[in-house]
């Protein structure tokens, strides 16, 4: 515990360390040959006067220019403090829209660029674990003078997870044009970061609402509600009478109606369900369960959003809460907080006088799901987000591929190396192939997402 | 990234670092092809040998391809092929031919493929790669043979500005992520501002150094320009001097300069006659070879060396120097004898020394009144000659005459005993040879020339008469020439070129070309530089004169107990006999001074013409008494005068004037020499008749001149500290005037515009200014709002009321009343004193010195974009 005490400790001061690896190299290189040089025996020679010469003009201007980035990256830091102390600005920004990527932009008013050099930041979840780092080389542009009026960058956090992040701290470094130097400040930043899910193409499939309960919602009968005046118009032949504003008339003489909302006759909201309940203990093999939840979302969302671009009236129910809503944004947001649950089965969670969709998984409880299979008609979009290729390849091609080749530095490349050892995988292949089974018995409108 | 982008990336990296490194690595290998023979001179296919190993493996790096396995599986397939090749080409000459160009092939494009997976992968390789560059670089450079300031700079000024620059770019690649449209020109103005910044540094520091660099290489700079003496050099005073090196330059320009560079009286006479004998004089021994670049050069720290270099110019007049060690370091007993010699210079450094060899004492003299203006400096030299060693035994001449005289000292030497005995240190220092293979073709001809030659003279002359031979028409085969030429081949060895190819040179071909012979032979000998001794006349015997021409090289050799003898080899070289002007009038020596002394004067008596002078240093009949603490008094009524070769008079003298006094007084001679200074002094006369006395020695002159120098180097160094440091206080104080030089320029403006309208303008601006630089933010307020809700609510000043009548000028049409118009008038100065009163002076001026406020006051808001 010392140990990790100590390296713990160690890595966070180092992050003050302002010399970097390349100047301590050149540093050693350059004493090392000025020591090679200094103790050179044979001072006559006419090369050893050339070459001393050389590493003189070599040494004068590498040191001159070294010193001014040096002078540059230290007065940028020390404005930035400065500026700091007075007004604590970092301005963080969410650019994502539903059709883009989770794009930020970031920006630090009033903190100049080091000449030629960069400032980077770094978000820190917690004191340990800290994001990768994101350059800032952008001038935030003004009319006059760009220079001193602050920087900033777009970016994307590379997070694997789709969740909610709760960013703490933010490490500033300022880095000169040769990074040998990199001046650190640390800044207690608040800001929780959504990981969104993105949306991504799937198979084309419809879903319609279910007929009784379109005869049930049906409107009929006018409701009186009060409205602009652009909802009004004088009265037509063709205007039903029911709809005469006979206030006006009252007061005016005046044949006035109001002009009905549109509506479809036929139309009808589709309730979209998807289960989170996960029948294994989701706090053991939590690593596999988060690939396999972030996985699960992208797809639950990404079916919604499909839905949703077919048929306006989507509405998502959600097993966590009592959330029920059609707004895309409000969903996603909904989908990002959503977690493993062992509480609403889905026999329980799924309505069949309204659902027309509902998401299941391969982790979903089969018993449950054989329940819920009673419930469902013909009619009913049946979803299965299989997780059985999420960690699956070819073992011994992927070994060979290793002899020549680094596996990708991400978490899910780690998981699928190991995948083959985990207990998880043979409960998760055959409860996905008895899910299989039962619902290709049972429902006429499957659809497998592998 | 999309498409476009991955071009961009891709393309960018090749331009910005591939690109380059190509370059250097070109620059490199033609350097290289200039000294490796095998190379066979092909650096542009080298070059693109590596950069295809560079190219791949650059990008195949940027995957995420193993380095050690994928560089492992490379060499196999390297190794295989060079296998494969070995074994099944066709001919022995092809197959070699084949196997070698493969090799070359595989060593570079393996060490393309190191640095394309350094560059790519490892963060810190750009600095360590442009270490290596540059210290490659810096070698490769110094090892070129004619180097002069703008050579040296036009090879190393590339390389030092890539060394930053690859630093530079390397680590901007590495942390650039968008590779958009706009990252050529983002990267492209970065990289002009870095370009400008680099040269800008780059040339000022060559500009400051040029003097220095320019001194260095003039000093010891290799053989010089092509076409120049090769002999000798140039001083930046005129005078010449020899070379402390020397290489085989493909032309040598004796330069017929009919002013002699000194004369010489040597007494060396025939035993028992007034014929003179001639003999070389010595500057340097080259007993070191550089077999790269093929120079040889002088080797000052060897202990067991003979020569004797003095700087005649830092002793005083009259003071000697004497070395000891120098004759016991000649290893000779036999034929010896020491020889005087008076060397008086015209254009020959005042700080060269040369003498017969070998040479063990100096002491600098006077020059007569009346040659003064002819020679600068002079000094008396002692050598501890051989009689072997006589100019008629070592001119390499056919003249019957001569020859046979030389005879007589072959006959001597045949006497010599082996080598046995001597050192093997001494054997080993003296008999190097190279190992290279050119040189290989010299040891075969040795042996051939030393086959059947039992003793070392018969050897020696084996060797002269090797470049004596002639033809079958009887023409001479060795001739002398001052353009000897280059070989056809880069990396070819000039010596061998000039043995077996040309066959013509100049005597650096000759002594060097001989003394490879002679230690393929195993026989100790070195390389002297100096002067070649011609008696043109008999109208003087033992006076020589000395001219540019007579610059010369030669061999030594060492016998057993008869020490370094002189042969000269060189053929034909008899222009260098004739002299380009008759000789001169040989100065009169002056007389041998009895008493010699220096010291400061402490008084002056002008009338009895007496001097009482605190002595330093005493020469009296050539015993040497330094640092005493005496007081003397000179008599100096029959003096000369000296300063600087001007006779000047009594009363120009001052006290603590540095003096040194000579006397030829025979009278003094009678006294006895006494063991310590005070005795001495006793016995000699109170007041010492001085016969010369000169103002400051020349000791003393040059170490002062020294001081200056320390102190002018010193002073250029402060100079460009101040300068610096003065520009960047001048530039800081410029940035803080910048406020208040701009709040003037506008109340100028105010005060001179001519129409209302432009005077109410910088009237606004003026005053708004001046409210902003004291710390009243704007923020996004409109002028008018500003004014109301800022700068009278806080200040209580009239802003509102100037906005109102500047808004009714600026936006109506009506014209100002004569009250208005006097409230313009006056505003500004209203305003300033409000402003004045309600700030202290401190916080006025910590204000007008503020830029970060200066810049605010142009910066206009940005209107929000979403």
């Amino acid at each position: 515990m010392a140990l990790v005490r100590i390296k713990n400790w160690f890595i966070y001061y180092k992050r003050f360390f302002p010399f970097r690896l390349n100047f301590i190299i050149y540093t050693t290189l350059l004493l090392a040959s000025s020591f090679l040089l200094m103790n050179q025996q044979v001072e006559t020679s006419s090369y050893y006067i050339l070459i001393k010469l050389m590493a003189k003009i070599i040494l004068v201007f590498s040191s001159i220019i070294i010193f001014l980035s040096f002078l540059s990256v230290s007065l940028a830091y020390l404005y930035y403090t400065k500026q700091h102390k007075k007004d604590p600005q970092i301005i963080l920004k969410n650019l994502s829209k539903v059709s883009e990527s989770n794009k930020l932009q970031i920006s630090l008013p009033h903190a100049w660029l080091p000449l030629l050099g960069y400032i980077s930041v770094q978000f820190s979840l917690n004191k340990s674990r800290l994001l990768p780092r994101i350059v800032l080389k952008k001038n935030i542009n003004h009319q006059f003078f760009n220079w001193g009026r602050g920087v900033k960058s777009e970016f994307e956090l590379p997070l694997q997870e789709i969740k909610s992040y709760q960013i703490q701290e933010v490490w500033i470094y300022f880095h000169d044009m040769f990074s040998f130097f990199r001046l650190a400040r640390k800044i207690p930043f608040q800001y929780n970061y959504k990981n969104l899910p993105k949306d991504t193409s799937i198979d084309q499939f419809e879903a319609k609402p279910k007929q009784a309960q379109e005869d049930e919602i049906r409107i009929e009968q006018l409701k009186r509600l009060d409205g602009e005046l652009l909802q009004y118009k004088k009265f037509e032949d063709s205007d039903d009478v029911r709809r005469i504003v006979w206030k006006v008339f009252a007061k005016n003489k005046e044949l006035i109606v109001r002009i009905p909302e549109t509506m479809n006759p036929f139309a009808s909201e589709i309730f979209f369900y998807a289960s989170f309940f996960n029948a294994t203990n989701p706090s053991h093999y939590m690593s596999y369960q988060a690939v396999m939840l972030s996985y699960y979302k992208q797809m639950v969302f990404s079916v919604f959003k499909h839905i949703q671009e077919v048929r306006e009236a989507v509405q998502f129910a959600s097993d966590q809460t009592n959330f029920v809503s059609s707004n895309i944004d409000s969903v996603r947001n909904h989908i990002t907080n959503c977690e493993w649950q062992q509480e609403n089965t889905i026999d329980v969670y799924y309505n069949k006088s309204k659902g027309s969709i509902i998401c299941l998984h391969s982790l979903s409880n089969l018993e449950d799901v054989s329940k819920m299979l009673d419930k469902i008609d013909s009619e009913t979009q049946v979803v299965l987000v299989c997780f059985g290729k999420l960690f699956q390849q070819n073992y011994v091609l992927s070994s060979l591929r290793r002899i020549f080749f680094h596996l990708p530095k991400d978490e899910l490349s780690e998981l699928k190396s190991k995948w083959l050892y985990q207990p998880l995988r043979l409960y998760m292949q055959k409860n996905e192939k008895e899910l299989l089974s039962l619902l290709q018995k049972h429902v006429v409108n499957l659809n497998v997402m592998q | 990234m999309s498409k476009t982008n991955y071009i961009s990336k891709y393309l960018g990296q090749f331009v910005f670092i591939l690109l380059p490194i190509i370059a250097v690595v070109y620059f490199i290998l033609w350097n290289c092809n200039q000294y490796f023979t095998f190379l066979q001179s092909q650096w542009l296919l080298q070059t693109v040998y590596f950069s295809i190993g560079l190219l791949i493996a650059y990008y195949l790096f940027q995957t995420r391809l193993r380095f050690i396995t994928s560089s492992l599986a490379l060499a196999f397939l390297l190794f295989s092929a060079q296998k494969t090749i070995e074994n099944f080409a066709v001919g022995e000459f092809d197959g070699f031919f084949i196997a070698v160009q493969f090799q070359v092939f595989a060593y570079l494009f393996f060490t393309g493929w190191i640095i394309g997976w350094g560059m790519s992968r490892v963060s810190f390789f750009a600095t360590i790669l442009s270490t290596l560059f540059v210290l490659l670089c810096i070698y490769l450079i110094s090892k070129t043979g004619h180097i002069t300031p703008v050579m040296l700079l036009q090879y190393f000024s590339p390389i030092a500005i890539y060394a930053i620059y690859i630093l530079y770019t390397s680590q901007n690649f590495r942390v650039e992520r968008e590779f958009d449209k706009s990252f050529w020109w983002r990267f492209g103005k970065r990289f002009i501002v870095f370009a400008a910044l680099l040269f800008t540094l780059f040339g000022g520091v060559v500009y400051f150094m040029f003097d220095e660099i320019k001194a260095r290489i003039e000093e010891y700079g290799g053989q010089g320009k092509e076409g120049e003496n090769q002999m000798l050099q140039q001083n930046k005073d005129g005078s010449v001097e020899n070379k402390k090196s020397m290489g085989f330059a493909t032309s040598n320009q004796r330069n017929k300069n009919p002013e002699p560079l000194f004369c010489a009286h040597i007494e060396n006479y025939f035993e028992g006659t007034q014929i003179a004998n001639p003999l070389y004089l010595t500057s340097y021994h080259y007993t070191k070879f550089d077999t790269l670049t093929e120079t040889f050069e002088r080797d000052s720290v060897y202990s067991g060396s003979d020569e004797f270099q003095p700087n005649p110019a830092e002793i005083g007049l009259f003071s000697t120097l004497k070395d000891s060690s120098r004759i016991t370091n000649a290893l000779s007993n036999k034929f010896r004898k020491t020889v005087s010699i008076e060397v008086y210079k015209k254009r020959l450094s005042a700080k060269a020394f040369v003498a017969p060899s070998t040479s063990f004492y100096v002491q600098p003299i006077t020059i007569e009144k009346e040659f003064q203006k002819e020679f600068k400096s002079a000094y008396r030299a002692k050598s501890y000659v051989s009689s072997l060693n006589s100019a008629y035994f070592i001119y390499n001449t056919t003249d019957p005459f001569i020859q046979s005289f030389q005879s007589q000292r072959f006959s001597e030497l045949r006497k010599a005993k082996s080598y046995e005995g001597i050192s093997d240190e001494f054997m080993k220092y003296h008999t190097f040879f190279p190992n290279a293979l050119q040189y290989q073709a010299i040891q075969v001809l040795a042996d051939s020339l030393a086959k059947g030659k039992k003793t070392t003279i018969d050897k020696v002359l084996s060797v002269r008469d090797y470049f004596l031979q002639r033809n079958s028409n009887n023409e001479q085969v060795y001739t002398y020439s001052d353009n000897p030429g280059i070989p056809g081949l880069p990396g070819a060895s000039k010596i061998t070129n000039f043995l077996f190819e040309t066959k013509k040179g100049y005597c650096a071909y000759y002594a060097g070309a001989t003394l490879f012979m002679l230690r393929a032979m195993k026989i100790p000998s070195r390389l002297v530089t100096g002067f070649l001794t011609v008696d043109r006349s008999d109208k003087n015997p033992g006076w020589y004169w000395f001219y540019e021409d007579q610059s010369h090289a030669w061999v030594q050799v060492y016998f057993p107990e008869y020490g370094w003898l002189d042969f000269d080899t060189t053929v034909g070289n008899d222009e260098a006999e004739q002299s380009p002007s008759p000789d001169g009038t040989p100065p009169m020596q002056p007389p041998n001074p009895v008493l010699a002394l220096s010291g400061k004067i402490i008084s002056i008596d002008t009338i009895q013409k007496l001097l009482q002078v605190k002595l330093n240093n005493l020469i009296f009949r050539d015993v040497e008494y330094v640092s005493i603490d005496e007081q003397a008094m000179l008599d100096v009524s029959v003096c000369n005068i000296w300063k600087d070769s001007l006779p000047i008079k009594i009363s120009d003298l001052k006290i603590k004037d540095d003096v040194m006094g000579v006397s030829y007084v025979d009278a003094l001679t009678k006294f006895s020499i006494e063991r310590n200074v005070k005795p001495l002094l006793n016995k000699l006369p109170k007041k010492l008749p001085i016969d010369d006395l000169f103002i400051k020695s020349l000791k003393q002159h040059s170490s002062d001149k020294k001081k200056v120098e320390t102190i002018a180097k010193t002073c250029s160094w402060r100079f460009y500290i101040a300068i610096v440091l003065g520009s960047c206080l001048v530039l800081f104080l410029g940035i803080l005037l910048l406020p208040s030089i701009f709040y003037r320029y506008l109340k100028w403006k105010a005060k001179h515009a001519k129409r209302a309208e432009s005077k109410a303008y910088y009237v606004y601006r003026a005053s708004m200014f001046l409210a902003k630089q004291h710390g009243l933010p704007q923020n996004n307020l409109s002028p008018l709002q500003f004014a109301k809700t800022k700068v009278d609510m806080q200040l209580n000043t009239q802003l509102t009321q100037f906005m109102y009548v500047y808004l009714k000028l600026k936006f109506s049409k009506q014209s100002l009343t004569n009250h208005e118009k006097q409230f313009i008038d006056n505003f500004l100065q209203q305003f300033e004193t409000k402003i004045n009163r309600s700030f202290k002076r401190s916080q006025r001026f910590r204000s007008f010195v503020n830029i970060n406020r200066f810049i605010d006051y142009f910066y206009m808001p940005e209107l929000e974009s979403n």
